[in-house]
This record gives structure tokens, sequence and C-alpha cells, in this order.
């Protein structure tokens, strides 16, 4: 079996993903291709051999459909950083590819898509006699390569301050165009600062490693994290953005310090630098024997791929330049050539994957509605949705303007933390998992006009009346006990008001509102 | 000098199995249908329910069949040879996807519920197309509202010296899963009352004791208890390398899945060797969706293994095997009447358990000596280092008892269940 590999250009210089290459001939004939992605040519794709090959695509999913038409058998490994923000169809039409995910939160959606994923963790091997190292100061390494998304010398002000003793910017942007000066000026003189640019040897890098103590994970997320996790493996207490890859390797003041770059204050981490940097360290250690022990489960994977089943023809050379371009143009138009191309993606997407989903209009794909209410054929209520969103921390909260997906009424007012209702009542529509019955309330934050005349109210869950109540306090919260079976996977809230309500002078109806739910 | 704890160990991992040969005497001349229409999804409990339960006593009937839903995946009725005959009730309770929907005869009887029309002409068909009699059993080892209530109804008209026996196993899991009734428990506790007033031979268990008497009560019969007996091969508490807490089967909310980043932080803080581990399972994809940060601090915590929602057996029995303890941190509302797959499964693997108060099968814990019940997740946290540190081989040891007592009683309690009917 011969495994081509196909990689970005830019590794070819970075290395980041030589240990996968080099790991994969350990058991494989390897055929390495390089693509660069930025190109105006569509890139020079090889040959494939269906029946011998297995095509790896490191990084660039988006050309996983390419070889899948060819009838290839196809692995990707994607990364967070490029490919974390893509719509559901991307994954979509690479379905009968197998994944390799470095990132638990990409393992994740591409399993509820329906493709065949597998988590690995990769760790490096801790480097010998830096499990404990000193922390009497403070020593920073900052390799400024984002300094533009808030990671830079003055975040690091903030958050360490005085307790610096020393600070190595390395000042080597990602994009090399930048002025990077505006982002070096520092503002506390009482430690010592130093700077370099990009070295000659990668051993001169390997020695900041040592000569520092704490590490500033250079990006707002990674696709595995080499950097830090070298770091971790050196020792350093590695300080990094709350989000993915970092959130997946760093748990919270125990190895590691998790941040928001944008909103950064003064932590004190001196006292328990030590120990949080020797569970980094520890972490490796363990994470390492972990990693060497999957890759045997990781090489069974890829080699066990199986041949895609193909719906019809396509032109292998139309089809790279229409996905090529339309990537190349942007999320947007490619998302567009996605959702038009219906009948190239029906050619290669496996009939069992796409009878059992839905396209939304944005591109993200749900489960196929499967007809449940077999009783309920006189649904009354018109201006539901046909697809439920899940309900975040199983909590709504009118304060989060985003949280109007869950509403389904058209008399409803959102402002100022309240959905004001207009007309006799509000319905919510959303998903939420009914096995996990942990839910046994509901709590109600209301608003009421105030006034002489109290507004009288109906809660209504999926037919279930809750209870019913009257609001006379401007502000009221109130709970309903939730029993079992009142939960369904969709689910229909209907806050209705009885009437009469009270009016203004002018005999308009006055409003009354809702600040929250919460099913705890 | 100390003696190793382990002796006398390979005696008891030879402990008598349920011996339901004993039943043979007592046991009915006809057929056994063994019942679950929840039975449709090819991984959690049901499969290895019914698998069991159209097994174990296969020795004491001419026939034992096991009856699933039509829409369990083909491949999983044909390997275990379960006979697919029930529609899907429960769609609106745990979605499946059945690729069909399901066409009710709306000329049929007449109920408030159509789901109720289903099941009854599920009944009906499965008395008719067995020509099921006075000799034969129905044994609902998991039941379920529709389940039951279409039996009952199906048998309005069958006198009941000519009806079959039967036997129903209350696990406090799908007795509620109606839409159509405010209290649907009590719906069905009230029919199976009139059933048994009309001279019905329907014998009753509950998989706690605590489920059994409040079933007592509402039913004023008495009521067996009858835990899940998993049959699983023993085999001592790992003494070497991390101590392992193992978390299994599929992540549900329910079961304290939001409790365990708290829990095993404590844990973490404290042993900065990392010498205890978590194993612990996903979420399924679908319900993840609204958990996805809090499953990365999880899956971040040093020392924690995250195994996906869905493992096979072999995977399932080496877990166990490389496990220390079995940590239970379920809802003590949710399980206030439950028992648990996992608890039980622990027991029979030799795993001792720690539970949070407050569910039914904490009785059973303290009763046998399974394992610890704390008030806190601090106190659990303690407990975790409490266990770790004691003497090698005891852990085995006191397993090994727990199971003993365990596993022997709840022999007794199917004897007695099936040989004592109302």
């Amino acid at each position: 079996m011969k495994i081509i590999f196909i990689d970005h250009e830019f590794h070819r210089k970075t290395r980041s993903s030589a240990f996968f290459r080099e790991l994969l001939e350990r058991f494989f004939e390897v055929q390495t291709c390089y693509v660069d992605p930025e190109s105006d040519d569509a890139p020079p794709l090889p040959a494939a051999d269906p029946q011998r090959d297995v095509v790896v695509i490191w990084q660039m999913d988006y050309l996983a459909p390419i070889f899948i038409a060819m009838g290839c058998r196809v692995v990707v490994i994607p990364m967070y950083d490029g490919s974390s923000t893509l719509p559901d169809i991307h994954w979509l039409w690479s379905t009968q590819a197998r994944f390799v995910n470095f990132s638990r939160r990409l393992h994740a959606t591409i399993s509820r898509i329906g493709a065949e994923s597998l988590l690995v963790k990769y760790f490096i091997e801790p480097r010998p006699g830096m499990a404990q190292r000193s922390f009497a100061k403070l020593n920073v390494l900052l390799w400024q390569r984002q300094p533009q998304h808030g990671i830079n010398l003055g975040m690091v002000e903030r958050l360490l301050g005085s307790q610096i003793a020393r600070l190595h910017v390395h000042d080597c942007p990602d994009d090399r165009t930048m002025d990077s000066a505006r982002w070096l000026e520092r503002s506390i003189d009482s430690y010592q600062l130093r700077k370099s640019v990009w070295f000659k040897e990668p051993a001169d890098y390997g020695a900041l490693l040592q000569e520092h103590n704490v590490y500033i994970a250079p990006r707002l997320s990674e696709g595995i994290g080499m950097g830090f996790i070298e770091a971790m493996a050196n020792g350093m207490l590695v300080i990094a953005a709350d989000s993915a890859t970092h959130d997946e390797y760093i748990s919270n003041w125990v190895n590691g310090i998790l941040i928001n770059p944008a909103n950064v204050g003064h932590a004190s981490v001196l006292e328990r630098a030590k120990q949080i940097a020797h569970m980094g360290w520890k972490t490796c250690e363990i994470g390492h024997d972990r990693w060497l022990r999957s890759i045997n489960g990781i090489v069974k994977f890829i080699g066990n791929t199986p041949l895609p089943t193909l719906g019809g023809t396509l032109s292998r050379d139309a089809l790279a330049h229409g996905l090529v371009d339309s990537y190349r143009a942007g999320i947007p138009s490619y998302t567009s050539f996605l959702m038009n191309n219906v009948s190239a993606m029906q050619a290669i997407v496996a009939p069992s994957a796409m009878a059992k989903i839905r396209i939304l209009a944005n591109g993200a794909v749900a489960p196929k509605l499967v007809s449940r209410r077999t009783d309920h054929r006189h649904d009354a209520v018109s201006d539901l949705r046909d697809n439920y969103p899940w309900l975040d921390q199983n909590r709504y909260s009118a304060a989060n303007a985003s949280d109007s997906r869950y509403l389904s009424t058209q008399g409803v007012r959102v402002d100022e933390g309240c959905a004001w209702v207009l007309g006799d009542g509000v319905s919510f529509c959303f998903s939420i998992d009914s096995r996990m019955g942990a839910t046994s309330s509901l709590q109600i934050g209301f608003r009421s006009p105030g006034g002489s005349q109290a507004v009288r109210y109906l809660i209504i869950l999926n037919g279930h009346t809750l209870g019913e109540g009257e609001l006379t306090d401007l502000h009221s919260t109130t709970t309903h006990a939730i029993r079992p079976g009142m939960l369904a996977n969709e689910n229909i809230l209907r806050i209705q008001a009885l009437g009469p309500v009270s009016r203004d002078a002018r005999g308009v109806r006055n409003a009354w509102g809702l600040t929250s739910l919460e099913f705890v | 000098m100390n003696e190793p704890m382990t002796r006398g160990f390979e005696e008891a991992v030879q402990v008598r199995e349920p011996p339901y040969q004993r039943l043979v005497d007592a046991a009915g001349t006809g057929r056994l249908f063994v019942c679950d229409p929840v039975c449709v999804q090819p991984f959690g409990h049901n499969v290895s329910a019914l698998n069991y339960f159209s097994t174990a006593f296969s020795a004491l009937f001419p026939r034992a069949i096991g009856l699933c839903c039509t829409d369990l995946p083909a491949a999983v009725s044909e390997r275990y040879g379960f006979t697919p005959f029930f529609h899907y009730y429960y769609q609106d309770f745990m979605p499946v996807d059945t690729g069909t929907e399901v066409q009710i005869d709306s000329d049929g009887p007449l109920y408030a519920d159509r789901l109720e029309t289903l099941a009854t002409a599920d009944a009906q068909r499965l008395i008719a197309t067995y020509s099921i009699n006075s000799c034969d059993s129905l044994l609902f080892p998991s039941l379920d509202f529709y389940g039951v209530i279409g039996l009952i109804n199906a048998l309005r008209d069958v006198r009941p010296n000519e009806a079959p026996r039967i036997f129903l196993r209350f696990i406090g899991v799908m007795e509620s899963a109606s839409h159509t009734y405010r209290d649907p428990e009590r719906e069905l506790t009230k029919r199976l009352e009139k059933a048994l007033q009309r001279g019905l031979r329907i014998s009753i268990s509950a998989e706690t004791p605590r489920l059994a008497d409040r079933l007592a009560i509402t039913l004023r019969t008495p009521v067996s208890v009858t835990p899940y007996p998993t049959i699983a091969p023993a085999s001592p508490v790992p003494t070497q390398g991390p101590f392992v807490c193992f978390c299994p089967g599929s992540a549900r909310l329910d079961k304290g899945f939001l409790l365990l980043h708290e829990l095993f932080t404590a844990v973490r803080l404290r042993d900065p060797a990392i010498a205890v581990q978590f194993v612990i399972q996903d979420l399924p994809a679908a319900q993840s969706l609204s958990h996805q940060s809090y499953i990365s601090r999880l899956y971040a915590i040093p020392g924690l293994e995250l195994l996906p929602a869905q493992i096979d057996e072999a995977e399932m029995i080496q877990r166990y095997r490389e496990a220390s303890v079995v940590l239970l941190p379920y809802d003590q509302t949710i399980y206030r009447f439950r028992g648990s797959a996992a608890m039980m499964e622990s027991v029979c693997f030799g795993r001792p358990v720690i539970a949070l108060e407050g569910s039914a099968f904490c009785d059973q814990i303290e009763y046998y000596g399974l394992g610890r019940v704390v008030e806190t997740l601090d106190a659990m946290v303690g407990a975790i280092f409490e266990m770790r540190d004691e003497p090698p081989g005891k852990l085995t040891v006191q397993a090994m008892q727990g199971r003993f007592r365990f596993t022997s009683e709840a022999s007794d309690a199917y004897t007695r269940w099936f040989t004592n009917p109302i």
C-alpha cells in the first residue's frame, strides 16, 4: 500500500507535519506532494491508483472531494485553526473520507456530520531533567507571531507586570510584511527585555526554551500546537488563549493557564508557577506514552480506509478548479459552491449519509426530522420553524442577542435584556436531550409593566400545562416542576397571556416580557 | 507479617453463578416470550438485557423467544437471535432514525392515544401470531409504558385462566414515557391494579428495593426485587500502575457528567504525580453540541482518557479490567428509584464503586458492601484517595465478597419471582 501524502507548501519549511509523515513512513511507502493553496494556478495534484493508494491530506481538507471523485481512499487530517469556521456542508462533501483529528472539537463536529473520525492527542517526549524548573523569577518567552490579535508585549506586561524578571520577544510575525514596531514598545521598565528575529539554526530556538520558564502561546488557536506542547515538555509554564487546541491540552491553573487576550488583567502566578509547570511536564510524560500506544490504531485506521461509493461520474478537473477557485475566493463563495452543486455532491456523498440529514440555508447540517408527533395531527401553532436549535447550557437569556434564535413568535421585541411580548404570548422552539433527565424544573424571569392590572399567564410545554400565575411585581422569577416525560427532543414552550391585559391611555396594550428561561 | 490479601481469591472468583437450573422444576411448561419494544438501538442497555433474559432462562422453557423492536438493525437482531416484532413508540423520548413513518389504523378501537392503538395492535398480533395461551409466559425485563398498556388492552377479552403468565420488571426508566396522561406511571399502575383484580396472573418485580417498596404500596401487592444479574468474569483489582477511576457508559447529564470536571480537578490538584487517572466516555455526538467548551475542559485534565460515546463489548470488558474503582455521581432525583446498570456490571466484574448518596442503588451498595456512598463531591475525592491507599488486594477481596452476596441473592430473587406467581 502506498500513501500519497498531500501537504501544504509552507510545511516544507516549518516541518510541523514532519512527525506524522515520518510515522507513516515507518509503516507505508510514502510519496509526498506539496501544494500551495495561494498559487494562482490550480494545484498540480498527483495521480493515484484507487486500488492501491491511500491519499492522506494534511490540513487542506477542501481537496478531499477531488480524490473521492477519483474513487480514491482518502484520509483527511484537518486543523482546527484553519477549518473550525467552515460550514457543516464542507465536511458533508467529504463524509466518504476518514478523518484523523488532533482537535476534539473538530472531531465532534465531523462525527456529528456522519464521517468516521479518530481522535488522537499528540505529545512529544518530555525533556529529561526539566521536570522541576526553577521559578524564583519569571523569565518569559513571547514569540510574537500574531501581535495584531492581542498576544503581544503589552498583553504580557498587563498579565504578569512586576513578576517579570526577563522577557524575550522573538519578533517573527506570521505575516512577514507586517511592521511589528508598534507592538514592541514597553511600558514597564523593571524587567530586562531582549529581542530576536528569525534564527539561522533551530537549536537557537531550543536554547531559548531552556533559558526561559514561561511560554506565551503565540496564537489565538492552533491546529495541534507544537509550540506550546514543546514548551510543556521543557517544563515551562504555558500561558495560552482560551480556545482550541489550547483548551484541549491545558486545564486552567492545573497544567497551564488560559487567558482571554482581549481582556487580560493582572494574574499572580509566581507562587503556583512551579507546581503548574511540573504538572505540564507530567502531562507530557503520560500523554507521550499514550500517543505511542495509539500509533497502531492510527495506522490501522488509515490502512483500512474503505473505497468510496460514487453515485455518478464527475470531471475531476472541473471539480478541482471549482473547489480550489471558490475556496481561494473566501468562505462565502466556497459555501455557495458546495451548496449549489447538488448533483456533484450527490455523486460523492454516500446516500446513507444524505438520507439522514437536512442541509439548512447557511450550510449547516441537521438531522433529518423524524415524524414524531403521530398523535398531534392538528397542531394549531402556525409559526413554528422546522429546525429547533439546541438550547445552549439549557437556558435562554434575552440579554444575549443570539438567543433570539429560540423565539418563534412574530410579536416580540427584544430590548434592554427583555423579550417584550406585544401579542397574546410567546413561543420558544428548542432542542434538548430529553434522555438527560437531570432537568427537574423550569425557572422563568419575567418583567411586568406594573400598574394596577396584573398580567395573568399560562405556561405550556409540549402540551403539558406547567402552571399559571399573575405578574404583579416589575421583576419576578417563577419556578415550575418538570416531570419526567414532559421534555422531548424537540420542544415547544408557549407562554400565553390570559386576558384582559392592561392598556395605556391610548388603548395600546401594555407589553410584558421575559428576561430568561432556564431548565435546571 | 501480613498475609497476601488476595489469598483465596482464586476460589472467590469461582463463586457459583446464579443457579437457575433450580428453576427447572418450578417453571411453566409453555414458551417464554421476552419482550422489549424499546430494544431499538444497537448500543446501550436494552440489547444486552434482552439477550441476557432470553438466554438465562432458556433451560426452563421448551422455547424462549426474544422479541425486539422492528427498527433494531437487522445485523444486531440476527446476531442475538431476536425476532423483530414491535413498532417503535418512543420517538418523542428517544428519537431513532427508523426510515419509515408509522401508519396507524384510524378505524380500529378508540383510545385516547394513537400510540396506545398501535401498541395494542402489536400485542394482539403477538397473541395471534404465536397462538399464546395459558401455558406461555410473557416477560418484560425492562418494561415500558406502551408495551404493557397494549398487552393489557389486548387481553381485555381473554379469560384470566386462558391468559398467559405475565412477568413485569420495573426499572424506573420508560414507565412514564407517554405525553398523553398527566401522570403516566400512575395510569400504568392503575391499569395493572385493574388487571390484577380481574384475575390476570401478573407477577411484578423491580430493579431496586426502593422502587419495589413504592410499587407495592401503589399496587397493594408484594413486589419482588430483581437486580440486573449481569454475569461477567471477575478479575482482581490491579495493584500495579495508576489507580484508574472509570465512569462507564455513554455519558449523560443525569449520570453526573457535569460534575466530573470539578471532581477530577480536585483529585488532580491533590495528586501532582498523576497516580490517579480517569477514563470516561463522551456524550453522544448530537447531545454534545451544547457542551463543547465543557467537554474540552474535561478532555484537558491531565491523566484523563476520553473514550467515544459508544465502545464495543470487548473494549468495555477491557476497561473494566483496567479500572480500580467505578464512579457513579448520579443525579439523586432522577435515580431516586432507579438502579444502575453500571453499578451491577461493576459488581460482576469485581470492581468497587463510589456513588453520591440519594439514588436507589445506594441502598444496595451499602447493604451488600459494594463500595462507598458519599454525601458530596469533596467526600468522593476523599474516598478515591482512601481506596487508593488501601493495602494491595484488599479492594479485590471486598469486591468479591460484595459480588458473592449480590449475585447469590439476585439468583434467589429470580427463583422466588418465577416460582411464586401472585
